[in-house]
């Protein structure tokens, strides 16, 4: 059939066909999986793969907010952050044919090591790992450089960070505390206060193109970072200098086993002035095990036993001692015991008898007293200079255990007293059925023995003995300010009851004084202020083998002026060395807090006001006669206060010792010389410890040096004076240098 | 058998005698103007669209440097165009050998002097401007199959094998010489294209069905060898089949373009907003255009793009239908198939519908060579319709 039809008809109906087929294939089919493919992916897989794309657009960028500064109460800087930068690298964006000169520019710019970096450079699916942190400006401008020259930006680049910086190394270590690496707070302040300090971090969110650079004009967000805020602490920068040599050179002479603790506070607000604990540790470098001694022994150690070391001497080091540790305070807390006896007229203080006749028997145990004799009859007074142990067991025995316990409590003996530092301890004191229990814990308690608190509980309970009974709640902060130096908030002293009436306040004032000027505390004695306080001596009971090894707590805790207290004192030394009648708070703390007085009230203007006594031999300083005529020399040596020795002949003074402007003790004779040559020669001085200062004196000055007295002086009642401590002790000085000697009372047993 | 041949003897005389005649006359007839219209819209989207895929690229040069290019060979393109609509078509027969032989020369040529580009060899740099010998021989191979198949338009009425075989074998020889060069290269979308061409060719030859069933079986046959017995070919298979499995290697094209193409949802970003071109899509005016074209213009632009290339598709098939001869019909359905499946393989790749090769999207991708080479081959369609005999109901 079909051939029968001519092939040009044929023909053409195959092509019509043939066209219509291709038609069908070309002009419609073919589009069909196209469309359903292209339908699928922009409806169906569009959020999906949108959000995939989004996420491969934009890059979020955290922006650091600077940290806050912590500044003394007068604005000296305590720890600051600085910029530095962080050197990343962008492995994602790393070509192979870079890698080399990358990790070469790397190792030769920053230091790090090779393997590290192409390690990173390994991980092609980061975008961000990083090579090196806290990179100061002139190395970060170095790689800068590398990168703009070899055209590596995207793959190397450079992130602004801040690094914390503690000016002052260790000063206030232990309260400050250090930053973790993420600007972080870990201990102390810097952790109590970390949320102030670190601020609220803020976020870019920005498009890039796949160059890494920022679409245009578009697509960017800022989430504002919140700059961290400033504090302003209660701490004085000088007064913690003062503070930390005073109590380093402590711990260093009596050769403290278990560190040791002073707080300066501030007894009418509860204001910390400085709080200290030697040894301590660098702030800037807080890993670092500071005691060179125990930093040796750690690297003698096998390395399995050494990250627990490491790690035990770090926490110890760390450790804020005068809140995070508790001690015994023996007989500083008699002051206490004779306030509540006072406040509740448990007797007449002025015709009160006490009777020591050496021991008490309370409940079956034997109580004695540090004189073996006994202290015989005294009065209320006498005891507490005595520091007697059973007059203290009577006056307890007076207030009656319930009320002692009461009171125990009203000073904040078993409460944490809320300052703002970390992990404060609060006294371990028996609970209530236990101590009515047992018929000797108010005895022993009486007299500070078997309960334990910290240092801070301690001057937060005497501070309210000088300030007229209240107990204030102790803190750190002054002030809190923002970035910008506008005050955000302000601390206000906080009253936390009042314990005692200011009647017996200013009664406790007038016998702490006492116990510094005739008592126990008299190595606490500066010239020209009036110093209260008290001694303690005690064992550590808690320890198994304490009384056989000779461990003790020694302290002092006191105030001053005693007639208006601007700064209360407590020094702890645990554990100290050095032989039994040396070891008492009487001669090992007593003269720490004395220094520490004698420097800080004078810093804070309060003016020195002299007995008739000490004005005889209060520190004059020396004037310049030089070129004087003799007469009129001696005129004004005389009006400053001096005696004067003239040596030579001639008319007008050709030389004059001690030279002008050094402190003398008044009625110091000062050596004028006329014509005659002063003597160039050196002298080496004498030793002079153990002496009485009068001969001490004469053995300087027959050597031809001055002596200036420090420390405790003589008093009615108690035994002589002798040297602890002098400068230049052995050593070569010019003639006639001005040697401080140091004296101490040696009887001061307090129990 | 001797009966058909008679008329048709006489027919081939009077057929030798009516080209004589007609190759010294000029077209007479208008152009077609719905296809040349589709032409030149399409052109000018694509302009437009080359511009924004473009603009981000222009770092070193200016923005404008790549769409300022494009425009001037634009305006060349049409001009070639419309010259070559100017020409009886029935002259290009001539260029059919000349043609071949100058692929071939080029091909062989391309694999010496050409620039070597991602591992594959396909330029020639004439100074001026770069050409695909490949570009010019797919129209040298669809001028000299349609001129081979007009010239004895019977010679597939046989339908065995063995005349099947005799008569194949000159397209087939040409189809391997060509493709065998390019595969060298390579160049495996220009492969696929010259086969698919040539096969459509002999298809509106009149080869028998059977046999194109027969050939394009063994030619589905080969290509599964191909790709699951080469390394290269069965990498982009697995690169197809989950191209995130390599994402910052081989399957970045391939997401960046899902990601254009789906964040563009129905109605894109609009015009100029693409994201994806900002340096996330490699050759963003190129190949991954129409990506950019989804993004910014929506499933709605895609569509409305690909409407426009489906009715200048089915207008090159009428055209082809309508035409005055078989020359006319294989030269048409040629060129209109080429750019069928250009659009189709452009679009599937873009999609992920098939592996990555690499393949302009007609009149919308930057090149300028190549956009000439497109126009004049729109300009033989439009040569061809200028000859459609006018509609007589008798």
């Amino acid at each position: 059939m079909d051939k029968k039809v001519p092939f040009r008809y044929r023909y053409n109906r195959m092509i019509l066909t043939r066209v219509l087929i291709l038609t069908g294939i070309f002009g419609f089919i073919m589009f069909a999986p196209l469309v359903m493919k292209l339908y699928s992916i922009s409806i169906d897989s569009h959020s999906d793969l949108e959000q995939q794309m989004l996420d491969q657009l934009t890059r979020s960028y955290t922006i650091t907010p600077g940290r806050g500064t912590i500044y003394d109460r007068n604005g000296a800087v305590l720890a600051m952050s600085a910029s530095v930068e962080t050197v990343c690298i962008a492995p994602e964006n790393i070509k192979p044919e870079h890698e080399a000169l990358i990790a070469d520019g790397l190792v030769t710019l920053l230091g790090v090591k090779r393997e590290d970096v192409v390690e990173k450079m390994a991980k092609k699916n980061r975008a961000n790992e990083k090579i090196k942190e806290n990179v100061e400006k002139e190395e970060a401008d170095r790689v800068r450089e590398f990168i703009n020259k070899n055209k590596l930006s995207g793959m190397v680049f450079l992130e602004p960070a801040s690094k914390r910086y503690y000016p002052n190394g260790s000063l206030a270590s232990n309260i400050l505390g250090f930053v973790g690496s993420e600007s972080s707070g870990l201990m102390g302040l810097e952790a109590v206060y970390n949320k102030r300090l670190s601020g609220t971090p803020g976020q870019t969110v920005a498009a890039r193109t796949g160059q890494n650079v920022p679409l245009p004009d578009q697509y960017e967000m800022y989430y504002d970072a919140q700059e961290g805020q400033n504090l302003y602490l209660t701490i004085d920068e000088t007064i913690q200098h003062f503070v930390e040599k005073h109590l380093e050179t402590a711990v260093i002479e009596n050769q403290v086993a278990n560190r040791g603790s002073v707080i300066v506070m501030n007894p009418n607000t509860g204001a910390i002035l400085a709080m200290a604990t030697k040894g301590d540790f660098d702030l800037n470098e807080p890993r670092v095990i500071a005691d060179e001694e125990i930093r040796n022994a750690l690297g003698l150690l096998p390395d399995e036993e050494y990250a627990q070391a490491l790690s035990d001497a770090q926490q110890s080091q760390w450790r804020n001692k005068a809140i995070n540790d508790t001690y015994e305070p023996g007989s500083v807390f008699k002051v206490f015991t004779a306030a509540m006896a006072l406040e509740e007229n448990s007797f007449d203080p002025d015709t009160k008898r006490f009777v020591c006749d050496g021991a008490v028997h309370v409940g079956g145990f034997r109580i004695g007293c540090h004189k073996a004799g006994g202290h015989g009859s005294q009065t209320f007074l006498e005891s507490l200079l005595h520091s007697c142990n059973p007059a203290f067991i009577a006056i307890g025995n007076a207030v009656g255990p319930e009320n002692f316990y009461k009171y125990m409590q009203a000073f904040g003996f078993m409460d944490a007293t809320g300052i703002d530092l970390q992990g404060e301890a609060k006294g371990i004191v028996l609970p209530y059925s236990d101590y009515s229990a047992q018929a000797s814990a108010q005895a022993v308690y009486s007299f500070g023995q078997t309960f334990k608190v910290t240092p801070l509980q301690m001057i937060t309970a005497l501070s309210s003995l000088a300030n007229g009974g209240y107990l204030m709640k102790p803190h750190m902060l002054a002030e809190v300010t923002d970035s910008e130096g506008r005050t955000i908030e302000k601390t206000e002293p906080t009253v936390v009851r009042q314990v005692i009436s200011a009647e017996t306040s200013a009664t406790m004032r007038e016998y702490m004084e006492q116990c510094v000027i005739q008592g126990t505390g008299s190595n606490a004695y500066v010239k020209g202020y009036r110093v209260a306080g008290k001694t303690g001596t005690s064992q550590k009971r808690d320890i198994p083998g304490a009384n056989e090894k000779g461990l003790y707590v020694v302290s002092f805790g006191g105030y001053a002026p005693a007639d208006n207290p601007q700064i209360a004192v407590l020094v702890m030394l645990d554990e100290p060395g050095l032989e039994r009648g040396q070891r008492m708070g009487g001669y090992m703390a007593a003269p720490v807090a004395g220094k520490i007085i004698a420097d800080v009230l004078p810093y804070l203007g309060v003016a020195p006001q002299y007995t008739e006594d000490e004005a005889m031999t209060v520190d004059v300083t020396v004037p310049f006669v030089r070129n004087m005529p003799v007469g009129d020399a001696k005129k004004t040596a005389e009006q400053a206060g001096l005696k004067v020795r003239v040596v030579g002949e001639g008319a007008a003074v050709t030389d004059q010792l001690p030279a002008a402007g050094v402190l003398v003790p008044a009625n110091t004779e000062m050596i004028l010389y006329t014509g005659g040559a002063k003597p160039e020669d050196t002298v080496i001085v004498p030793s002079v410890i153990g002496q009485t200062p009068e001969r001490a004196n004469a053995i300087l000055t027959n050597a031809g040096v001055f002596m200036r007295p420090i420390g405790a002086q003589a008093s009615a009642g108690t035994a002589a004076l002798t040297a602890a401590w002098q400068e230049y002790e052995g050593e070569e000085v010019p003639y006639g240098t001005v040697i401080q000697v140091e004296f101490r009372k040696t009887d001061v047993r307090d129990g | 058998m001797d009966e058909q041949n008679l008329p048709e003897a006489a027919e081939q005389g009077a057929r030798l005698e009516q080209v004589k005649r007609e190759m010294t006359k000029p077209p007479t007839g208008p152009m077609d103007l719905p296809f040349a219209l589709l032409v030149i819209l399409l052109n000018g989207i694509g302009l437009v669209m080359m511009f924004s895929a473009s603009y981000a690229l222009g770092e070193e040069v200016g923005p404008a440097y790549y769409v300022t290019r494009q425009g001037i060979y634009l305006l060349l393109g049409i001009a070639v165009m419309m010259l070559v609509s100017r020409f009886n078509y029935a002259y290009f027969s001539v260029f059919s050998v000349p043609g071949i032989v100058i692929s071939v020369l080029l091909l062989i040529l391309v694999l010496f002097v050409g620039s070597n580009e991602k591992g594959a060899v396909r330029w020639i740099n004439l100074g001026l401007f770069n050409v695909q010998p490949s570009e010019i021989a797919k129209i040298a191979v669809i001028v000299m199959f349609a001129t081979m198949i007009s010239a004895r338009p019977d010679r597939f009425e046989n339908k065995r094998l063995l005349p099947t075989v005799r008569s194949v074998a000159p397209f087939l020889g040409i189809l391997v010489v060509i493709t065998g060069l390019i595969a060298l290269e390579p160049h495996f979308s220009a492969m696929i294209l010259i086969l698919a061409v040539g096969g459509v060719m002999l298809f509106m030859g009149g080869l028998a069905y059977r046999w194109i069933i027969a050939v394009g079986g063994l030619g589905a046959a080969g290509m599964f060898v191909l790709i699951n017995f080469t390394e290269y070919a069965s990498a982009r298979i697995a690169i197809w089949q989950d191209p995130w499995s390599d994402l910052r290697g081989d399957g970045w094209q391939t997401v960046q373009s899902l990601y254009a193409i789906a964040s563009g949802g129905w109605l894109g970003h609009g015009l100029g907003q693409s994201r994806q071109k900002f340096f996330y899509l490699p050759e963003p005016h190129n190949d991954f255009i129409f990506s950019v074209v989804c993004e910014e213009l929506g499933l709605f632009g895609a569509f409305l793009v690909l409407f426009l290339f489906m009715l200048l598709i089915v207008r090159g098939f009428w055209i082809a239908l309508h035409a005055r001869d078989r020359f006319g019909t294989l030269l048409v359905s040629g060129v209109t198939t080429l750019l069928a499946i250009q659009v189709f393989l452009n679009v599937a790749v873009v999609t992920n519908l098939i592996p990555v090769t690499g393949i302009s999207m007609p009149f919308f991708s930057y090149g300028g060579t190549s956009l000439v080479i497109q126009m004049a081959e729109m300009g033989i369609i439009l040569a061809v319709s200028r000859q459609i005999p006018a509609y007589s109901p008798a």
